[in-house]
C-alpha cells in the first residue's frame, strides 16, 4: 500500500484490504467481456474487452459515469441482460464459465453463490408482496426443504441483522411502507440471505441522501464481513468507493481505463480520465485549487471513437499519434505497479490530480 | 413554436410510416369517403329501388339485392352516409364543448372545477347506449336528437383530458414563476395549452368516433333509429330472417361496419404512437419546447434506463442521458 | 382495508346516484305530457293518484324530491302496456336472466383472457403472441350485433350445433337438471358472442400489463434471485398485471350491459334488454325509465365493488 500521506485521511484503506488477500485463485475472473446490443438505431457497444479479477473477501469498486458499461458488465455476470444483447468473453466463477452455463445451472448460481443488490429498492421489490415473503423467496428458491418456522426465523434474523427495527413486524409489511434507507437494507438482506460468495452491488446508495448513504454502506460492510463475501461495488460516486473498496476499476465508454489498488489509483492516477475525475471531486482536506472538469460529453455507444475512446476529451492526447488510431492496452504503469490503458501512462504518473496542467485543450 | 402546416404534413407522413397507420387509413378512408359522397355514388332513394329480389353478389349488383329488391351497395353507401354525418356532427360538438369545459375547469380550478367535474361524473353515470334508448322512447327517434344525445355523452372524455393538460401546464407556469411571466393571462396560457392539448385530444377522437358509429348502428339495429335515414344497423337487422340462404345481406353491411370500427380503433392506436410516447422516455415530438426544459420524470427515467441497460431499442444514447 | 377508505368511497357514490336521478328526471320532464303521464300511462286512476302525489303544480325541486324519494323506495311506476304490472315486478322477473347471461360472460371472458395473455406472454412477440393479438383486435372491433349474426349463421344454422333463440325449448317443459341443461344449451351462443369482445378487451389489458410489468426492475430482481422463469411470470409479472384487469372489468360492465341488450335481441333471450326494447318500441315510458334507473344503479354498485376489490388486492392504497 502507498506510504502514509495527507491523502490517506481521505482515501481510507479499510482493514478488509489486508485480510484474505489471497494471491491464489480469484473468486470471479472476467476475461474480454464484450457486450453488444442490437437496436433499431444500430449496434451499441456497451462493453469492450473488459477483464478483471475479484478475489475472495475483497471489495472491488467499479467507477464510471452513466453509460460507461459498469452496470452492463455486472448484469452480464448473472446473465440478466435483455434478449437483444450479444455477449462474448469468459466469466469464470469457481472453475466454470458462467457464459456457457445451461439456464438451470445459472439459476442455481443466482441469488445463492452470486447475489445482486439493486439500485432502486422500491423498484426492485414487488409492490404487491410482503417484504418477508420476498426474502423468503430468495431462500426457498435454493433450499427446498426449509420448514415454515425456519424460514420465518431466518427472515426475521436477516431483517434484524441489517438493522431494521422490530423485524418480525417489519417482515409483514409492504415495500412502500418503508423509508428509502430501510428499503435498501431489505434489498441487502435479500441478497445476503443465502450467504453468497460474491455480492454485486449496483449503485446501492445512489437513490439515497448522504446520511442514509453512510448508514447503508455501513450495513453492507457489516453484512459482508460476516459472510466473508467478495463484493463488486458499482458506483459513479468516488467518495463512496474510497471509503469501502480495496481495489478499483475505472471504466469509460465500455472499456477499463485504469485498475489497481485504491490507494495507488487515487493518489497516483495513471490515466487522464481518472485524473479528470479526481480533479473534479471537491475535497474537504485540500484548500483552494480549482475544480477541473472534463470537457465534452461521453460518446454515444453507438459510435465509439476509434483508438482510445477518451481521446476526444483528453487534455494529454497526442494528435497525430497513437491516441486516435490504436486502442491502448491495459498495461502495468511502471511507477506505481497498477494498470492503465493509456499510451502515455508512464508520463502521467508524474502529474498530481489537482494540478493546473489539466486545463482542457481548446 | 412549430407552425401548424409543417407539423400537419409531418404528422401525416409519420402516420403513413407505420403499418398500423396505413391499415387504419385504408380501413377508414374508403368507407368514410363513400359515405360522404353517397349522393354521387348512389344517387336516388335507395329504398325505392325495384330490382329483382335476393340476387347474390354479381357484376351487376356488387353486393347483391335484398328481400325487397333493393341493391345492397346503394343501401350500404347511404348507411355509411348516416354514420359519417352522425360521427362528424357528434365529434365537432363534443370537441367544442369538451375543450371549453376542460379548459375552463382546469384553468379556474376551485369551485368551478368542482362543479364541472361533478357534472362530468353525473353524465357518465348512465351508459350512453341506454340513454339513447330512453331518449328514443321519450323524445322520439330523430337523428338530430341522437346527435345531441351522443354529443352530450361524449364531451366528458375530452373535458377530462383537456383539464389534465391544462393542470399540468398551469403547474409548470408556476414553477417558472420566477421568470416573471407577468400577468400570465388567459392568452399566455392558451398559447401554451393549445400545442399540448391538441395531440391528446386528437388521439382520443378516433376512439370516440368508433363508439358513435357503434351506438348509432346498434340503435338502428334494434329498430330504434331514425326511420327516415338508412343505417348499417338497420341493414344488419333486416338480414336476420334471411340469414340461412341470403348471407350477403348480412355480410356486406357487417364487413363495412367492422372495417369502420376496426379502422377507427387502429387509427386511435396509431395516433397514440405518433403523438405520444408514454413510457419510452423519449421526448414526444411535436410538443412545445417548454416540455424539454422540464427536468424530473422523463429525464430520470432515461438515466435509469441507460444505467440498467435494460432498454431494448432506442435510448442508449449516452450523450442525451447525461443532460 | 381501512374503514375510512370504504366510507369515503361510499360517499362518492352519492353524487352519482343524484346524477342518475337528475338525468332521468330531466328526461321525464322533456317528454310530452306531464310527468305523471310519463310515469304511469294507461291506468287513469293511478295517473290521477300519482299526479296528486307528485304535486305537479309545485316547483320543480319539490317534484324532483318527490320523484327521488319514490325511486329510492323502489316504486318505479306501473307499466303502460303490460296490464298495469308494476315496473319493479317486471324488472324483478327479467333482470336475473340478464344477470345469468352477463355473469357467465364476464367470468368466462376473464378466465380465457388471462389464460391467453399468460400463454402469449411466455414467448413475447413470438408467433403465438402476434396471432392472438391480431385475433383480439378483431374480436374487439367486430360489432356485437354482427358477430351474433355470424355465430347464428355458422354455428347455429349451418352447423346446427346450438339453438338460435330463446332461453328454453318452447316445445317441452323440463324440470330440474334437464331444465338447467336446456337453459345452458340456449345460453351457449349468446354468452359466446357477448364474451368474445370481452375476451379481446381482457386479453389486451392483461397482455399490455404483462409486457409492462415484465420490464420492471423487480422482475429482473426476481431473476437475479434465481427464481425459475415460469414462476417469475406467474408469481410476479402476471400477478401484478392483473390489477388493471380488475379495473377494466368495472369499466366494462357498462359496455357489457349495452352488448347484452343487443345480444338478447339477437337471440330472443328474455332478459332486461328484451324488456327494454319492447317497452321502447311501444313507448312504454315507465318501463324504459325504470330499466335505465336500475341499470345505472347496478353500474354504480358494480363500480363500487370493483374499487373495493382493487383496494383489497393492491396494498399500496389501503391506508388512505
Amino acid at each position: 500500500m502507498s506510504p502514509p500521506s495527507s491523502t490517506d485521511r481521505v482515501v481510507a484503506t479499510t482493514s478488509s484490504a489486508s485480510r484474505s488477500g489471497t494471491a491464489a485463485e480469484p473468486v470471479l475472473a472476467v476475461r474480454n467481456l464484450r457486450v453488444r446490443f442490437r437496436t433499431a438505431r444500430g449496434v451499441v457497444h456497451a462493453t469492450e474487452g473488459v477483464s478483471y479479477d475479484l478475489f475472495g473477501g475483497e471489495v472491488l469498486g467499479v467507477v464510471g459515469e452513466s453509460g460507461s458499461g459498469k452496470t452492463v458488465s455486472a448484469m452480464a455476470v448473472l446473465g440478466l441482460l435483455p434478449a437483444n444483447a450479444e455477449v462474448t468473453g469468459q466469466i469464470h466463477f469457481r472453475g466454470r464459465d458462467l457464459l456457457g452455463l445451461p439456464p438451470a445451472e445459472l439459476r442455481a448460481v443466482r441469488g445463492q453463490r452470486i447475489a445482486m443488490v439493486f439500485q432502486d429498492a422500491l423498484a426492485a421489490l414487488n409492490p404487491l408482496h410482503r417484504v418477508g415473503s420476498q426474502i423468503a423467496e430468495a431462500i426457498t428458491t435454493h433450499h427446498r426443504d426449509v420448514t415454515r418456522r425456519q424460514l420465518r426465523d431466518r427472515t426475521v434474523q436477516l431483517l434484524g441483522d441489517v438493522g431494521i427495527p422490530n423485524p418480525s413486524a417489519a417482515a409483514r409489511r409492504y415495500p412502500h411502507e418503508f423509508s428509502g434507507g430501510m428499503r435498501q437494507r431489505v434489498v441487502i438482506a435479500m441478497a445476503l440471505a443465502n450467504d453468497p460468495e460474491v455480492i454485486i452491488a449496483d449503485e446501492p446508495t445512489t437513490a439515497l441522501d448522504v446520511t442514509t448513504q453512510a448508514q447503508v454502506l455501513d450495513v453492507l460492510e457489516r453484512m459482508r464481513e460476516r459472510t466473508g463475501s467478495a463484493m463488486v461495488l458499482i458506483t459513479h460516486n468516488l467518495g463512496v468507493v474510497t471509503g469501502v473498496a480495496d481495489r478499483v476499476l475505472v471504466m469509460y465508454a465500455g472499456k477499463v481505463m485504469e485498475s489497481g489498488g485504491i490507494g495507488a489509483v487515487f493518489t497516483k492516477p495513471a490515466h487522464p480520465y481518472t485524473i479528470g475525475l479526481l480533479g473534479s471531486m471537491p475535497r474537504l482536506d485540500q484548500d483552494g485549487g480549482r475544480l477541473t472538469r472534463i470537457a465534452g460529453q461521453p460518446p454515444s455507444l453507438l459510435d465509439v471513437p476509434p483508438g482510445c475512446a477518451f481521446h476526444p476529451r483528453c487534455p494529454h492526447a497526442q494528435l497525430p499519434g497513437p491516441c486516435a488510431t490504436d486502442v491502448p492496452e491495459l498495461r502495468t504503469a511502471s511507477a506505481t505497479g497498477h494498470r492503465s490503458a493509456c499510451h502515455f501512462a508512464d508520463d502521467l504518473t508524474r502529474v498530481s490530480p489537482s494540478g493546473p496542467s489539466l486545463e482542457p485543450r481548446g | 413554436m412549430t407552425s401548424r402546416s409543417r407539423s400537419g404534413t409531418a404528422f401525416l407522413r409519420r402516420l403513413l410510416g407505420r403499418p398500423a397507420g396505413v391499415v387504419a387509413l385504408v380501413l377508414v378512408v374508403p368507407p368514410a369517403l363513400a359515405g360522404l359522397l353517397a349522393g354521387r355514388i348512389a344517387p336516388g332513394n335507395p329504398k325505392a329501388q325495384a330490382y329483382p329480389t335476393f340476387r347474390p353478389p354479381s357484376r351487376e349488383f356488387l353486393m347483391g339485392t335484398d328481400n325487397e329488391g333493393r341493391a345492397l351497395f346503394a343501401m350500404v353507401v347511404h348507411g355509411l352516409a348516416t354514420s359519417m354525418v352522425t360521427v362528424v356532427s357528434v365529434i365537432v360538438i363534443a370537441a367544442v364543448i369538451g375543450v371549453a369545459v376542460g379548459a375552463l375547469s382546469g384553468y379556474r380550478g376551485g369551485v368551478v372545477d368542482g362543479v364541472l367535474m361533478r357534472l362530468v361524473d353525473m353524465l357518465e353515470a348512465v351508459p350512453a347506449f341506454f340513454l339513447a334508448i330512453v331518449a328514443f322512447a321519450v323524445l322520439g327517434s330523430d337523428q338530430n336528437t341522437l346527435i345531441v344525445l351522443l354529443a352530450a355523452t361524449s364531451w366528458t372524455a375530452l373535458a377530462r383530458i383537456v383539464r389534465a393538460q391544462v393542470l399540468s401546464v398551469k403547474r409548470r407556469e408556476f414553477v417558472q414563476a420566477a421568470r416573471s411571466l407577468g400577468s400570465s393571462g388567459v392568452r399566455t396560457v392558451i398559447r401554451h395549452i393549445l400545442p399540448n392539448v391538441t395531440p391528446a385530444v386528437i388521439v382520443v377522437l378516433p376512439l370516440l368516433a368508433s363508439r358513435v358509429v357503434l351506438i348509432e348502428a346498434g340503435l338502428a339495429f334494434l329498430g330504434l333509429g331514425d326511420p327516415n335515414r338508412l343505417s348499417l344497423g338497420y341493414l344488419i337487422a333486416n338480414a336476420q330472417p334471411h340469414l340461412q340462404y341470403y348471407w350477403w345481406m348480412s355480410v356486406f353491411p357487417g364487413l363495412v361496419l367492422t372495417s369502420l370500427v376496426l379502422g377507427f380503433n387502429l387509427l386511435g392506436d396509431a395516433f397514440n404512437d405518433v403523438l405520444d410516447r408514454p413510457s419510452e422516455g423519449q421526448a414526444p415530438e411535436g410538443r412545445a419546447p417548454a416540455r424539454r426544459a422540464w427536468p424530473g420524470g422523463a429525464g430520470r427515467q432515461r438515466v435509469v434506463a441507460a444505467a440498467a441497460a435494460g432498454a431494448a431499442a432506442g435510448p442508449l444514447d449516452v450523450a442525451a442521458v447525461l443532460d | 382495508m381501512s374503514g375510512r377508505y370504504v366510507l369515503r368511497r361510499l360517499a362518492q357514490v352519492v353524487p352519482t346516484v343524484v346524477g342518475i336521478l337528475v338525468i332521468t328526471f330531466v328526461l321525464i320532464q322533456l317528454a310530452p305530457g306531464d310527468a305523471a303521464d310519463t310515469l304511469s300511462e294507461g291506468d287513469a286512476e293511478y295517473t290521477r293518484q300519482l299526479r296528486a302525489r307528485m304535486r305537479l303544480d309545485r316547483p320543480l325541486i319539490e317534484q324532483f324530491w318527490a320523484y327521488a324519494k319514490r325511486v329510492l323506495r323502489g316504486d318505479l311506476g306501473v307499466s303502460s302496456t303490460q296490464n298495469g304490472r308494476s315496473v319493479k315486478g317486471l324488472i324483478g322477473e327479467y333482470l336475473p336472466r340478464t344477470m345469468l347471461l352477463m355473469g357467465t360472460a364476464v367470468v368466462l371472458s376473464t378466465l380465457v383472457g388471462i389464460a391467453l395473455a399468460a400463454r402469449a406472454g411466455r414467448r413475447p412477440d413470438g408467433p403465438l403472441d402476434a396471432t392472438i393479438g391480431a385475433g383480439a383486435l378483431l374480436g374487439y372491433a367486430v360489432p356485437v350485433m354482427w358477430l351474433g349474426q355470424l355465430a347464428i349463421l355458422v354455428l347455429g344454422l349451418r352447423a346446427g350445433l346450438f339453438p338460435v333463440g330463446g332461453m328454453t325449448d318452447p316445445r317441452v317443459s323440463y324440470g330440474g337438471i334437464d331444465h338447467l341443461l336446456d337453459v345452458g344449451v340456449h345460453l351457449a351462443l349468446p354468452v359466446l358472442v357477448l364474451a368474445t369482445s370481452e375476451v379481446a378487451m381482457v386479453y389486451r389489458v392483461a397482455r399490455t400489463g404483462l409486457r409492462q410489468e415484465s420490464q420492471k426492475e423487480y422482475v429482473r430482481a426476481a431473476h437475479a434471485k434465481g427464481v425459475r422463469p415460469d414462476r417469475v411470470l406467474s408469481h410476479h409479472a402476471m400477478r401484478n398485471a392483473l390489477l388493471p384487469v380488475v379495473t377494466i372489468i368495472g369499466t366494462r360492465i357498462g359496455f357489457l350491459f349495452s352488448g347484452a341488450v343487443v345480444v338478447e335481441r339477437l337471440f330472443a333471450w328474455p332478459g332486461m334488454g328484451t324488456l327494454l326494447i319492447t317497452a321502447a318500441e311501444r313507448r312504454d315510458r315507465p318501463v324504459v325509465l325504470g330499466v335505465v334507473v336500475v341499470v345505472a344503479f347496478a353500474l354504480v354498485a358494480a363500480t363500487l365493488a370493483t374499487d373495493l376489490v382493487y383496494a383489497l388486492v393492491d396494498p399500496r392504497i389501503r391506508y388512505d
